[in-house]
């Protein structure tokens, strides 16, 4: 679960409550980013030129230099780190400092030059939005490789930390942002992150309906891959096809999309939850083109073609950190406990996508995106009622000066009658009788058949995987397969949705024989078109 | 005391603001309503009993747009407030016609938010 406010907890579930949901999009040219070396007129000695592309549009905290009225002694600044002393973000200040109105002389340039032509609708400027300044008066130019300009636009009186050129500017080899003068007086330039295009955001009106699908499931039998859905007010037809001065033909694969989910908690203030790392894969113009719709899906649906071709031998960690470095991925968790499992890798090449699935399962742990958009590789505990929060005695209880040790979101997690609309469905999964696993051992395939004791009617599974490559190791899957199978009681609720829970939370459900079950979530799905609800489905013992 | 797009209307002789509610409400499963508060929006009712012609001709020139900036007194807080609205039907009545001039009254429209 997401750690939430008092407030949100009040809020959501509350009588009357207001939600809302907002939706960024990057319209961006992804290669651009790979591609440009960039340069500087001056730099000043903590600036970090370097990561002015790196999709970090805000710096990691104010910092602290002895420009004339600017270092506030609130507490609100941080001194900033020697170059190289850490992952701190803080783009490029100039070395230069501006005069008595804020104009530099000379102008403070960052030029960005390409190998290959890039294309994109237009640029975006991040300046300093934490300290709340920007440059006010600058100019941006684009060249061909023959220097020949393509587009300039000159700005005077910026009155925001973030500037949109939204311009369709193609064939691009060098861009040129040349700042002639900051919003106050005794200032370095300071520009934290250069995008090459312009990331959309919708909210209120102009966003029509968002779904969002979130599965997880514990045992890994598939990998899911997240998806959000989002329509959009089209009557401007900057996303019709026949636009020449729309987007379309700047849209691409892959565009990151980031979700927020929101429950209003004093008025009109929303407590927003984050549904990030989304990647654009589907768009298209509704009926009557009024509306576009787009779909995104999470990093699996990356990993999918992504081949993973020359395996490592070592630990299931090693293995799985490897696949993911391989494939591109460097935000990732991987579960200490696979450290213990050795393997010698894969035999054949596979996807990405299935190489996680088969370590998922071989290292008895789910595998999924987390909200912030992190490839996540856990463990869970088992189902019981001393591993959760069943013991726990009631909300905010004292005992004496010591505080009894409780799950903080127990309140949440309880889905109650007055949220849902309608008594939960409850369904029985098939009973497991036995499991077949292909153990792979010397380059041969043995299969071993192991019983689900005290089930003497029931299904058979099958688990061939590569990674499971002794006898011990393929019954101790076995023993966690079949623990997880009798789980079976299945439910399947409507009801108004909760955008803090996450797959893989414990919940109480509500039944009408006033029973609270405790299941595991592996199914979210969220519906906003003006107010939200959704559907959660979740798996627990009957 | 009312501006659409920035202009000042003749002051209205009858001028009623509605403040709606937009929800989803529903029953839960103990039969309890619940409410989903999508929005809240100001439906503004305005009527002149009498306008000249040159008046009539401004106004209604003024609420043809599909949509547009009105800023009106909020009676929930006393201040001016500015949002996005459309009108609604807009009537108007015949005082007279005399020497094949006519005048008019009774000019009434909601405005809408959007």
């Amino acid at each position: 679960m997401i750690d939430v406010s008092g407030e949100f907890k009040q809020s959501v579930y509350a009588p009357i409550r207001k939600t809302a949901a907002k939706v960024s999009f990057e319209i961006l040219d992804n290669e651009a980013y790979l591609d440009n070396s960039s340069a500087a007129s001056s730099e000043a000695e903590i600036s970090r030129k370097g990561q002015l592309t790196n999709k970090a549009r805000n710096m990691s905290h104010k910092y602290a230099t002895f420009e004339k009225d600017y270092w506030k002694l609130d507490g609100s600044f941080y001194i900033p780190p020697r170059p190289e002393e850490d992952e701190s973000e803080l783009g490029w200040w100039s070395e230069t400092i501006s005069d008595e109105t804020g104009v530099f002389a000379p102008s403070q340039i960052v030029e960005f030059t390409f190998i290959e032509e890039h294309n994109s609708m237009g640029l975006t400027i991040s300046f300093d939005s934490l300290a709340r300044e920007y440059a006010s008066d600058f100019s941006i130019f684009a060249y061909r490789s023959d220097g020949s300009l393509i587009k300039r636009v000159t700005v005077t009186g910026n009155s925001n930390t973030m500037y949109v050129w939204k311009e369709g500017l193609d064939n691009y080899q060098k861009i040129v942002i040349s700042i002639n003068k900051w919003i106050k007086p005794f200032r370095r330039a300071r520009v934290t992150e250069v995008d090459f295009g312009i990331v959309q955001e919708y909210e209120g009106d102009k966003l029509i309906k968002v779904n969002v699908v979130e599965e997880m499931n514990v045992v890994g039998d598939t990998l899911p891959s997240n998806e959000v859905k989002f329509t959009i007010d089209n009557s401007d037809r900057e996303f019709n096809i026949l636009n020449p001065q729309g987007y379309y033909r700047f849209l691409k694969d892959r565009q990151e999309v980031n979700l927020s989910i929101g429950v209003e908690t004093a008025e009109e203030i929303f407590e927003y939850m984050d549904f990030k790392k989304y990647y654009l894969t589907d768009w298209q113009s509704d009926e009557g083109a009024l509306t576009t719709t787009f779909t995104a899906r999470d990093v699996f649906e990356i990993l999918d073609q992504k081949e993973y071709a020359t395996s490592i031998s070592g630990t299931l960690y090693d293995l799985a950190e490897d696949v993911l470095i391989k494939a591109g991925v460097t935000d990732y968790e991987i579960d200490e406990g696979l450290s213990e499992i050795p393997t010698n890798g894969f035999p054949e090449k596979l996807s990405a996508r299935k190489a996680l699935q088969c370590i998922g399962i071989a290292g008895k742990a789910a595998v999924y995106q987390s909200r912030e958009g992190v490839v996540t590789i856990k463990r869970f505990t088992a189902l019981d009622e001393q591993s959760t929060f069943m013991v726990y005695a009631g909300p905010d209880m004292f005992a004496g000066m010591t505080y009894v040790a409780v799950d903080n979101g127990w309140d949440m997690k309880n889905i109650t009658f007055d949220n849902v609309y309608k008594e939960p469905q409850i369904r029985l999964d098939q009973l497991v009788q036995s499991i077949v696993i292909t153990v792979h051992e010397n380059g041969q395939k043995v299969e071993h058949a192991f019983l689900n004791e005290g089930v003497k009617e029931g299904s058979s599974l099958k688990c061939d995987n590569p990674l499971i490559q002794s006898v011990s190791h393929a019954e101790d899957i076995a023993a966690w397969i079949l623990r997880e199978s009798n789980l079976r009681a299945l439910y399947s609720i409507n009801w108004r949705q909760n955008p803090a829970l996450e797959c893989g939370d414990i919940v109480l459900v509500e039944d009408s024989f006033g029973m609270k079950k405790q299941s595991r979530i592996t199914k979210q799905e969220y519906e906003f078109a003006g107010y939200l609800n959704g559907k959660t489905e979740t798996k627990g013992g009957v | 005391m009312i501006k659409i797009n920035g202009v000042v209307l003749p002051t209205p002789s009858d001028y009623s603001v509605g403040i709606q509610d937009i929800s989803k409400a529903e029953r839960n499963a103990r039969g309890t309503m619940i409410i989903e508060r999508i929005a809240t929006k100001r439906k503004i009712e305005l009527m002149w009993a009498y306008l000249s012609k040159e008046d009539l001709s401004k106004v209604l020139q003024y609420v043809s747009p599909v949509f547009f900036q009105v800023e009106y007194l909020d009676p929930l807080d006393g201040k001016m407030k500015t949002g996005t609205f459309y009108a609604g039907d807009r009537n108007v009545g015949a005082l007279d016609f005399i020497d094949g001039k006519i005048r008019w009254k009774d000019v009434k429209f909601p405005l809408v938010e959007r």
